[in-house]
């Protein structure tokens, strides 16, 4: 048992600098637990953009109006004092558009509306001022709502100039109310389902594997320091013993990551995790530790250098981890960087979390696609083993 | 003398494959993946031409009014000049199963009233209903005057109701694009500069006659020490500032992240960042006298909370910061990052310029921290 005690020993002296991954991902994991998700959706709603008003106007029932109406689609923010701070809430999208409406622009469309009724020519109407995001949907959006809205006041200043304000003001956002009836065709399947454990589920890649490549690394490093190694082999040691204790050293080592992982999964999201899906999560993240188990044992015994060890930890894990969806989402990621992350397990750990996730019914037709992805990372674990193993063989011959 | 110590310094830290890596290598490789993956962050919020299809049936058929509508906008309907919807016309099986597929953000059927079939609750979705709305709203109003004012009709009214105005005018008040990721790029540029550190440890890991067998040496050696030490500290900056240079160049023409045109200040902020991140370094080196590997962990733990407080993970952060705790916002990686923001955002420097004179603040403190920490140390024995 001394070589799988040794392991321990060494993992021990080696904590501070693999407990700063695992104080990285209990951060992240602290922070996705506060942040706020959609909840499933049933109804069809409309997505308000962010909008500030500033109305040097004079306040009547036309601006009253017009305010009424963007609160009731758009959310509104506080307007931030100076230019500066505009810009700044503009860049950060704090706000999508600030509408400026200047002194003197109801008198106006209301001289305008009587010039065009009483003049088929052309008029120009007054315009209130923006600051967007140009070219943004959010931008057009928010065009559609003033222009709409005014649209419709100077349709009524022009025909029905008799008309009292207050009564306008009504008719108007009562026209305004009416809405296409939209359905959904199917119930919305991109908003529900992901629950914030597949989150947590994913930022564990980098975590697990970080710590892999380091605790890992640092065993393999000492046991295959020359002279440690020749005194070994001189021991009555039997050499198939020796791997074996090495083995379960390692092997021990990332149970007990895993398994403390998921234990802290279990006491954040219980809710969440003693259903279907958490069991599945827990055993991807499982298959997921094999595969990368394997990824670490090769960069153990190709790197050697302690140091380029942590650069190397750093390089694979925050790769692999940008590039599959960990830290981006998988949608938002290029085509071509998905196929190039393809070649790695963390991108089908991800894409796995993520069906699951998306997973209601638990019939064979809907598990197939997620065990055969499963089914793909655990391979990938094997062909790095089986690469590592052939190495490992060329090396111990040209020893010999 | 002078060149003599400098050259070899030089040397030295070029030899250190590991400062190397940490200080370009490492952030041009965050560099390249932030590219990889933030590269589709903004074509989400971009207007591109939304897909529909329409259900053609009698209804539709008799509706001219609705079909010359969607002809407009599927012509150019935005201010850019493209086409707001890109229409199929097609029966309900066959618009089912586009949507089905993803192929289009929804269908409409016109019935007695119009009937939006879609998906989710996004924001094509919301601009699909809302123009269909528009629709509906105008029949509203023109229903609600001829009910009044039966009149009306002859006034050329239905010309007037169909005429568009436009009631907004931009006020553009930033320099250039408000593109978000650049801002992670900034956030990046500082924790290069906070990583100038590095150099800051090793220099006093290496000078101080406690801390390693080279600074035992140098401690013996007949050379002034201040002297010693900012020759030590200028080769450094000239590595610093040269690796800072590349990256930078690295960033503009490899992954093409805009600064602004104005280079003088861009090459000021870098220099004085360079020896912001040097002086913190040595600050840090000086101060704890424990082994380089404690010295390295709280350099780059101090280096990372300062980048995440800068926005360098969540871009938003830096906002949150200046808004909820100015405070916070006034520490060195959050002050070179801004530094960049305001160039590329500002006509007027007076913001720059601000973050510039803290930045020198810090150099002082940094600095004069420094000095008298390594002051007049002298080892009976070692």
């Amino acid at each position: 048992m001394q070589v799988y005690k040794a392991c321990f020993k060494i993992i021990k002296k080696n904590l501070p600098a693999m407990s700063i991954y695992i104080f990285i991902f209990l951060a992240m994991a602290l922070i996705m637990s506060k942040a706020n998700f959609n909840a499933s959706q049933e109804m069809f709603h409309d997505v308000k953009v962010k909008v500030a008003i500033q109305n040097d106007d004079t306040t009547n029932p036309i601006t009253e109006g017009f305010i009424q109406y963007m609160k009731e689609h758009a959310i509104f923010v506080d307007l931030p004092s100076n230019p500066e701070k505009r810009q700044d809430a503009l860049y950060y999208r704090v706000v999508d558009t600030i509408l400026i409406i200047p002194a003197g622009f109801t008198d106006a469309l209301i001289r305008q509306a009587q010039v065009s009724r009483n003049n088929s020519q052309e008029v120009t109407f007054p315009t209130i001022g923006k600051v967007s995001i140009p070219q943004s949907n959010t931008a057009y959006y928010s065009d559609l709502l003033v222009n709409r809205y005014f649209e419709t006041t100077r349709i009524y200043l022009t025909f029905s100039p008799a008309m009292d304000m207050e009564e306008m003001k009504f008719a108007i956002l009562n026209d305004l109310s009416q809405n296409a009836e939209t359905t959904f065709y199917e119930n919305d399947t991109t908003a529900s389902g992901i629950n914030r454990n597949v989150y947590y589920y994913n930022y564990l890649a980098y975590s697990l594997f970080a710590t892999f490549i380091l605790g890992i690394g640092t065993i393999m490093t000492v046991f295959n320091e020359t002279n440690l190694k020749n005194r070994t082999f001189a021991s009555p040691l039997k050499s198939s013993a020796y791997n074996i204790q090495l083995l379960m050293g390692t092997l021990s080592f990332a149970l007990i990551i895993f398994l403390g992982m998921n234990l802290l999964s279990f006491a954040l999201y219980w809710k969440y995790m003693i259903t279907l899906n958490g069991l599945l999560l827990v055993l991807n993240s499982f298959v997921f530790t094999l595969s990368t188990l394997a990824v670490s044992f090769l960069i153990g015994n190709i790197v050697k250098n302690r140091n380029a060890q942590s650069a190397a930890a750093n390089v694979v894990t925050l790769g692999t981890c940008f590039i599959s969806g960990v830290f981006v989402p998988q949608e938002l990621l290029g085509k071509s960087v998905l196929q190039v992350a393809s070649f790695t397990p963390t991108y089908w750990f991800v894409k796995v979390n993520e069906a699951i996730g998306r997973t209601t019914t638990f019939q064979w037709e809907n598990l197939r696609p997620i065990f055969g992805d499963m089914l793909i990372e655990l391979i990938f674990g094997l062909a790095i083993l089986g690469v590592t193993l052939v190495l490992l063989r060329q090396r111990q011959q040209e020893e010999r | 003398m002078f060149i003599h110590l400098i050259k070899y310094r030089f040397l030295c830290l070029l030899r250190d494959k590991q400062l190397i890596f940490w200080t370009l290598l490492f952030p041009v490789l965050l560099a390249t993946l932030f590219h990889f993956a933030f590269s589709n962050l903004n074509k989400n919020e971009i207007l591109l031409t939304i897909p529909i299809a329409v259900v053609e049936n009698t209804a539709f058929m008799e509706d001219t009014a609705l079909a010359d509508a969607l002809k407009a906008v599927s012509q150019n309907a935005t201010t850019s000049g493209q086409a707001l919807f890109e229409i199929q016309y097609t029966d309900e099986k066959k618009a089912q199963n586009l949507l089905k597929n993803n192929k289009i953000s929804g269908y409409i059927i016109r019935g007695t009233g119009i009937q939006i079939y879609v998906n989710k609750s996004g924001l094509d979705e919301t601009i699909l209903r809302s123009f269909f709305n528009e629709y509906l709203q105008t029949s509203a109003t023109m229903m609600h005057i001829i009910h009044a004012d039966p009149t009306s009709l002859n006034n050329g009214f239905v010309a007037a109701v169909q005429s568009r105005n436009n009631y907004l005018r931009d006020q553009p008040i930033s320099r250039s694009y408000p593109d978000t990721t650049f801002s992670y790029f900034y956030a990046l540029i500082a924790m290069f500069c906070l990583y100038g550190s590095f150099w800051g440890v090793k220099e006093m890991t290496d000078t101080q006659a406690n801390q390693s067998a080279q600074g035992a040496r140098l401690g013996i050696a007949p050379v002034h020490k201040l002297k010693l030490l900012i020759y030590d500290l200028l080769a450094a900056l000239v590595i610093q500032f040269s690796q800072m240079l590349i990256f930078l160049a690295f960033l503009r023409y490899v992954i093409g992240v805009n600064y602004g045109d104005r280079l003088g200040p861009i090459l000021l902020l870098c220099f004085i960042g360079s020896i912001v991140g040097i002086g913190m370094g040595s600050f840090i080196g000086s101060l704890i006298t424990g082994n380089e590997g404690l010295k390295i962990a709280i350099q780059i733990t101090v280096s990372m909370v300062l980048s995440f407080l800068s926005g360098m993970m969540y871009v938003n952060m830096k906002y949150i910061v200046m808004t909820k705790a100015p405070a916070l916002g006034y520490n060195p990686a959050t002050l070179i990052s801004d530094g960049f923001y305001a160039l590329y955002t500002f006509d007027s420097l007076s913001r720059f310029y601000t973050n510039i004179l803290w930045l020198l603040a810090y150099i002082i403190l940094f600095c004069s921290g420094t000095y008298f920490v390594v002051r007049r140390q002298k080892y009976a024995s070692i």
